[in-house]
Order: structure tokens, then C-alpha cells, then sequence
């Protein structure tokens, strides 16, 4: 009986400690375009929905343009903690809400460089809309030609953009693509981190929690 | 092959092993039920909102001994596979899965009239994909405590099988490594309470 007892108090010690505190996510950089008092009373406000989840995302069949976009949806996955965003591949671009596309060249796939990589890499990311999107969003990944870059070298800058690029697709400075002011951001403006950073996440997070005021495409 | 396969062929295992060959007081049983569990975590971000699992089947395996005229202990490895949902002011939306896997000890006291009641203690491991409040692991065994009071049928036919019905609840704390990068410092205390139906062999009707 004694041990019963002993038991009984242990539960209900276990029973008696109080709710953890919310952590402060301080920390989060502009990522759409805001009202700025006086001048504009809009904000332009998107992100994928919960019911518009997994967001397809179709990908230039040419060199590795698959693996740098799964990759980039993987590491953009990896930042929410309650499954708010998720995203696959798909083989037809008729049926995907992002498709990307190599613009001009498509380098070869190779091993990427470890050295620090030159800038030899780009991307933009466009979006027709009014208070929906119009059309499947639009991203393009872009070598930089006569920059001297190894092949090596334009790969590992293409894992960071397809990232980048990836972000806006989420929704991150839609929709004129604004971008962290930090360089410790992969959604600075020309990137030089190889992930997401931790403000980047709490971007993110706020985004994916916010209120939307442009709608996705019809499905 | 995964822990909780693993675990659930051993508990098969033991659950099938011929109670002819164990001692007379020994005895098997199998329950199976439903489980509703509290908030593994509540967050704010612009709005607040709670994460937790769906409303899930629970699966039971236990080993009873008696110890004397009215007493009993037993090891049980419950298992509960569960969607998680996140339940926001918008909705609920799905945020993964995972099976819920205990293993306890306990002290069983059984009352006249077919009711018992049970006080247990043990461990409770998430098993999950990595992803989302698991993306970096499931926080290992968490330490649980258990109570729970079975009310033995009493019909020919329940009696043959043993059958009972079980009102179970139990408690843990629940951290995993993600929530403390996210900033979370301290675990929450996490509830959960089973309806369950037990069916036995072996061993003297309790």
C-alpha cells in the first residue's frame, strides 16, 4: 500500500508543474511589402495556405534543377515546426503551383566547390497577381557568364539561390521580392550563407502565421 | 527494424507464449481502446495555437502476476499510433504523426464486485519521422505515471475471457531538442486518457 501511495504522489507531482513559457521570436526582417503610413494603404500579403499543402513545384528536367529545388524545399521544410509549409516535386509543369526554369544556360552538374564560390549565379522569382495569383509562380535560376567562375563554383551558388529563390516562392518579400537587410539572411539580397538562418526561420514562422491578402491560384 | 515494431513483436510475443507452461497465477492480456491526449505544445506566433494528437486507437499488452489474495503486478507496453493536428483560431490542420510507445510496471488492487484499480510507473518514448517538433529527435524517454480502474464484466462470457473494461490516464512531461532550439525551456505536462477493453488468459479470474 505504502508503495501505491509513493506512486500516486509521484504522478501527482508530474501533474502539478505549470505550462513552459512562449520563447520570444524578436528578430523577424521585413518580408512583404508594408504600409508605409501616409502613402499607401495596402499590403501586399502571401503565402501558401494549409489547404493548398504540399505546394508542387515543378523543375527543369535539364542538369540538376530537380535536386536543387527538392533540396531547397527540404531546407525550407526544415525550418517550421508545425508542418505550416510543405512542398513536392511534380512531373508535369501543367499541374504545379511553382515551376522553375533554367534562364539562358544550363551548367553542368558537378560537384560543388568548397571554396568560397564566386558570385557567378542569380535568380528572380515573378508573380502575376491582383488579390489572388494569376498563374503558377514563376522562378529562374541564371549562370552568370564571364565572371571567371569553375564549374564547381557555379554549383555551389546555384544551392544557395535555388534556396533564396525558394523563399520568395513561399512568399518571403512578395511581391516585389524585398530582402533581409543582414548578410547572415539567406534572403539577403545576393546571399553568401549556404541555409536559412535563425531569422530567417522566424520569418518565416510570423509569415506562415499571418493573415494573407492575396490568395493562391485556383488548384 | 523500428523500436516500436521491435517492441510490438516481443509483446506478441510474450502475449502468445502458452500459459499452460507459466506459473497458474501468471496471466496475459490485450486490451485495445481509444485515447485522447492534452496539448503537447502551445505556442504563439501572431496568434496562438496548440499542438496536439488526434483522437487515436490504443493497444495494450500486459503480463499480471499475482502477488497475494487481492494484489497483483504487472508490466504493460501500451501503444499508440496518432496524428497530430495544430489547432489554430483559423482551424486544424495536420502536422505530422507519431506512435506513442510506454512501458510500465504497476501494483494492482482488486476490489470486490470486479473493480480494481492500478498506480504504475515507467518510461514513454516518441517514435517519429524527423520532421517538425522532431526535426532533431524525440526527446528520449520521458519518465510516466499511470492510473488506471478495470471493472470486470460480470457475464459467463466475460468472465471466460476475462474481459474488463478499463478507464485509463497518465502523465508525462514533453520537450523534444526542436522546441528547445525554437526556445522552449521547460517541458509540459501532457495527459492522456484511454477508454480501453481488456481481454486475458491464464493465470485465476482476478
Amino acid at each position: 500500500m505504502r508503495r501505491a501511495a509513493a506512486l500516486l504522489a509521484a504522478i501527482a507531482a508530474m501533474a502539478a508543474c505549470k505550462d513552459p513559457a512562449i520563447p520570444d521570436r524578436a528578430g523577424v526582417y521585413a518580408f512583404a511589402d508594408t504600409v508605409i503610413i501616409g502613402v499607401d494603404t495596402t499590403v501586399y500579403l502571401f503565402h501558401w495556405p494549409a489547404n493548398r499543402l504540399p505546394v508542387r513545384f515543378w523543375a527543369d528536367s535539364r542538369s540538376n534543377m530537380g535536386f536543387l529545388v527538392a533540396r531547397a524545399v527540404q531546407a525550407w521544410e526544415d525550418q517550421f515546426l508545425y508542418s505550416e509549409f510543405r512542398g513536392i516535386l511534380v512531373s508535369d509543369s501543367t499541374d504545379a503551383d511553382v515551376i522553375v526554369t533554367w534562364r539562358d544556360s544550363v551548367p553542368p552538374d558537378v560537384p560543388p566547390d568548397t571554396v568560397p564560390a564566386a558570385n557567378s549565379c542569380g535568380g528572380g522569382t515573378n508573380y502575376v497577381y491582383d488579390t489572388a495569383l494569376l498563374e503558377p509562380v514563376h522562378v529562374e535560376l541564371v549562370v552568370f557568364a564571364g565572371v571567371g567562375a569553375t564549374a564547381g563554383q557555379v554549383q555551389a551558388c546555384l544551392r544557395r539561390i535555388a534556396i533564396h529563390e525558394v523563399g520568395h516562392a513561399l512568399g518571403l518579400g512578395f511581391p516585389s521580392n524585398r530582402h533581409s537587410a543582414f548578410d547572415e539572411d539567406i534572403m539577403f539580397g545576393s546571399p553568401i550563407v549556404n541555409y536559412p538562418s535563425r531569422f530567417d526561420r522566424r520569418t518565416v514562422e510570423v509569415l506562415y502565421h499571418a493573415q494573407p491578402t492575396v490568395q493562391p491560384p485556383p488548384p | 527494424m523500428t523500436l516500436v515494431k521491435r517492441l510490438v513483436l516481443v509483446a506478441l510475443g510474450l502475449a502468445a507464449y502458452p500459459s499452460t507452461r507459466l506459473p497458474a497465477q501468471v496471466s496475459f492480456h490485450v486490451a485495445l481502446g481509444a485515447r485522447y491526449s492534452s496539448t503537447l505544445v502551445h505556442d504563439s506566433v501572431v496568434t496562438p495555437f496548440d499542438l496536439r494528437p488526434a483522437l487515436a486507437p490504443a493497444l495494450l499488452f500486459s503480463v499480471r502476476d499475482e502477488l497475494r489474495p487481492g494484489w497483483s503486478a504487472d508490466a504493460t507496453l501500451d501503444v499508440s499510433p496518432s496524428g497530430l493536428r495544430r489547432h489554430e483560431g483559423s482551424g486544424s490542420f495536420g502536422a505530422g504523426s507519431f506512435t506513442a510507445v510506454a512501458f510500465t510496471v504497476g501494483l494492482q488492487r482488486h476490489f470486490a464486485a470486479g473493480v480494481s484499480a492500478r498506480v504504475g510507473v515507467g518510461g514513454m518514448r516518441y517514435a517519429a519521422g524527423q520532421t517538425g517538433v522532431f526535426r532533431e529527435g524525440s526527446g528520449g524517454i520521458f519518465p510516466l505515471g499511470t492510473v488506471a480502474t478495470t471493472y470486470a464484466l460480470p457475464l459467463p462470457f466475460a468472465r471466460k475471457y476475462q474481459l474488463e473494461v478499463e478507464a485509463r490516464y497518465d502523465i508525462h512531461q514533453f520537450i523534444t531538442p526542436a522546441l528547445r532550439t525554437e526556445g522552449f525551456t521547460t517541458s509540459r505536462p501532457v495527459h492522456r486518457a484511454a477508454i480501453l477493453v481488456r481481454m486475458g488468459w491464464g493465470g485465476g479470474t482476478p
